[in-house]
């Protein structure tokens, strides 16, 4: 069943590039049943990356969240069904092109990276995991699509003038990207405060210290700091729209560099979670 | 000055400061950034800006949580249209709404509220945060110290411990094991001990093992580290003090009766190396028992076996309550959040002429009951606002 991975991977891989490839040509086209071809390949590379999962948790008798690899698959999943929330409830295919790149970057790493399974380290043999990752791959799937949302807001709020433009009629009204993109924001921050909660409640029984200034624990500390900003900056006049839109791509750079950046770049105590090349 | 110090705009500029110097003290770790003065005072001002500004607006909140129908004000940005109070109150009922109802001799006044627990949670999150960082000002005071030993040794307190404990507080290693698997890998670190409080057995036979403390009062003991030493026992010393057991980490120098006496582990076998810098170091493979020249008037090294370090952390906690009371709230009240946001409806049924004027902060749900009312109830027909 272990080789089974990389193949199914490879198929997640090709599923996530057709469907962006299609969205764009639809994007661009204007073709609605193109759209929603690529929805249903979506749908296809969504069913590979759940099998993807099912297979590693057989492999590994548990939750599929204890590394790099793991949390990846879990995280490109997550990225991939809050996409089918937002696009199913608002009707917002359109923003297809912008969301796949992400799911398609993350698959990309997947597919290059060690998937041999390793033994898990002792810290790590806890029931916190499960909460503490589950918690951060939510938010971090909410604040993808948000993050993808706020590129197409951007995108459009420089082309509106211009009714021409491809962006500004396939796009929905920038008024409701930026809801969506605040709406997703506000789901994925509660779930960002539980993982640091649970974080620092387990680090206090596994490490003896519920916060230690590690890199990772920071980064997330600053994630979550850049997104309480975007919310409490929304209070203020002013801070909707285009201000609010760089705020949240602000805010998925911080995921990302906490994801990887910290990962590769800053070891500390979570450096378990780099995977080899 | 205090409305800037309790003001959002404040508030703001001080999560960006902390998430700035956050980055740069990821970047240069060398800076010590978070042990710093300006640090901790960043640290304060945003407490205090919180703390003011949770302050500022918990009596606002107190109020809209318990205000009545009675409250709401005839005067007002009102929408006007025709609808009867029985149409109304349905379509309240069916959107999840609580309704407060006062009835005036030629008027019916509504207020319509959910989703209080989403209008309470950032406030609750603020008194965590609030909580969190006076428990963290407490761990501040914490004692914490390391104890290491052998299985069958006893080992005192460290001294920071001892003040607090007694001078006579020790921990006994009874045991420690590395529990494997069944695919081999290793589970757990586990170490049992007693454990002596100022001369007195207070745990017999306890367990520390990782992600599992031993708590004494409020005190933990942690399953840090373990180790391996190398016991050699030195006899024949002109030194009597020098005639003892020692316990050599592995491959590092130690300076054993004016020699320099190095064991490692080598591909699974132990080799024991003697140097008095002089002369060529002597050494050679060795298994318990085995008998090496330590120097030339006669004092011998025997090695007598590789054993199992077991490295204790203890702590105290001070503080760690309050900040897991904050940990509890900001869990709760983040779930809060999911609750839905708070929606507020205020009504005015004008019996007489069987028109309501309608008014909610949320243009949209005023907009939804109009079209739903106009919808179900033909009846129900809008008016010029």
């Amino acid at each position: 069943m272990e080789q089974l991975q990389l193949p199914l991977l490879w198929f997640m891989l090709a599923a996530y590039i057709g469907s962006f490839m299609i969205y764009a040509f639809s994007f661009w086209s204007g073709n609605k049943k193109m759209q929603k071809l690529a929805t249903k390949i979506v749908y296809i590379g969504l069913l590979l990356n759940a099998l993807g999962l099912l297979i590693r948790s057989a492999l590994i008798g548990g939750l599929p969240l204890n590394n790099g690899f793991e949390f990846g698959l879990s995280f490109v999943f997550a990225v991939v069904v809050a996409y089918s929330i937002v696009e199913k409830k608002f009707d917002l295919g359109a923003v297809g092109i912008f969301v796949m790149p992400v799911a398609v970057v993350i698959s990309c790493w997947l597919v290059s990276i060690d998937l041999t399974i390793q033994p898990v380290m002792p810290a790590l043999r806890s029931y916190w995991l499960a909460v503490h990752v589950s918690a951060a791959v939510i938010a971090y799937g909410s604040f993808a699509i948000s993050f993808a949302v706020s590129i197409a807001y951007l995108l459009k709020d420089k082309k509106e003038v211009d009714f021409q433009s491809r962006i500004n009629t396939e796009l929905p009204a920038l008024k409701v990207l930026d809801e969506i993109s605040y709406k997703l924001i506000f789901v994925g921050l509660p779930f960002l405060t539980i993982m640091l909660v649970t974080g620092a409640v387990w680090a206090e029984y596994a490490w003896g210290a519920f916060w230690s200034w590690d890199p990772k624990e920071t980064w997330a500390l600053i994630t979550w700091l850049v997104y309480a900003a975007y919310l409490h900056t929304r209070f203020l006049k002013g801070f909707k729209g285009k201000r609010a839109a760089w705020l949240s791509v602000l805010g998925f750079i911080a995921v990302i560099f906490t994801f990887f950046g910290v990962s590769y770049l800053l070891p500390g105590m979570h450096s378990y979670l780099v995977p080899a090349a | 000055m205090l409305k800037f110090l309790s003001s959002l705009k404040l508030a703001v500029i001080l999560i960006a400061a902390i998430a700035v110097i956050s980055v740069l003290a990821t970047i240069y770790p060398e800076a010590d950034a978070f042990n710093s003065w300006s640090f901790r005072i960043l640290v304060m001002a945003f407490f205090l800006n919180l703390s003011l500004c949770t302050a500022k607006l918990l009596p606002g909140l107190w109020k809209q949580l318990h205000r009545t129908a009675a409250d709401v004000p005839e005067q007002g940005p009102y929408i006007a249209y025709a609808a009867d109070e029985t149409a109304v109150q349905a379509w309240l009922q069916e959107n999840h709404y609580k309704v407060s109802r006062q009835q005036e001799q030629h008027q019916v006044k509504l207020l319509a509220q959910k989703g209080k627990l989403g209008l309470c949670a950032p406030h609750l999150l603020h008194i965590s945060m609030l909580i969190i960082l006076i428990g963290a000002l407490f761990t501040t005071f914490h004692t914490q110290g390391y104890v290491m030993g052998q299985v069958g040794q006893i080992r005192p307190f460290p001294d920071e411990l001892k003040r607090a404990y007694g001078p006579d507080s020790q921990v006994e290693i009874l045991d420690f094991q590395t529990v494997y698997d069944e695919a081999q890998a290793i589970d757990n670190w586990v170490t049992r001990f007693n454990l002596y409080v100022d001369g007195q057995l207070v745990a017999e036979n306890a367990e520390t093992k990782v992600n599992s403390p031993y708590r004494y009062g409020s005190m933990m003991i942690y399953q840090n580290s373990y180790d391996y030493r190398h016991l050699i026992e030195v006899k024949g010393s002109a030194n009597e003090e020098e005639n003892t057991t020692y316990g050599l980490p592995d491959n590092q120098p130690s300076k054993i009766a004016g020699q320099t006496v190095v064991v490692a582990n080598v591909e699974g076998k132990v080799y024991l190396q003697i140097s008095d810098h002089i002369n060529e170091p002597r050494g050679q493979f060795v298994q318990p028992g085995d008998v090496l020249t330590l120097d030339e008037s006669g004092a011998t090294v025997e090695f007598l076996d590789t054993a199992a370090y077991s490295i204790l952390e203890l702590k105290t906690r001070q503080g760690t309550f309050i900040v897991f009371a904050g940990f509890l709230l900001a869990t709760i009240a983040s779930l809060m959040f999911f609750s839905g946001r708070y929606q507020e409806l205020r009504i005015i049924l004008d019996n007489k002429r069987s028109r309501i004027w309608c008014y909610s902060k949320s243009p949209v749900i005023v907009e939804e009951l109009q079209t739903k009312l106009a919808e179900q109830w033909p009846e129900t027909q809008q008016e010029v606002s």
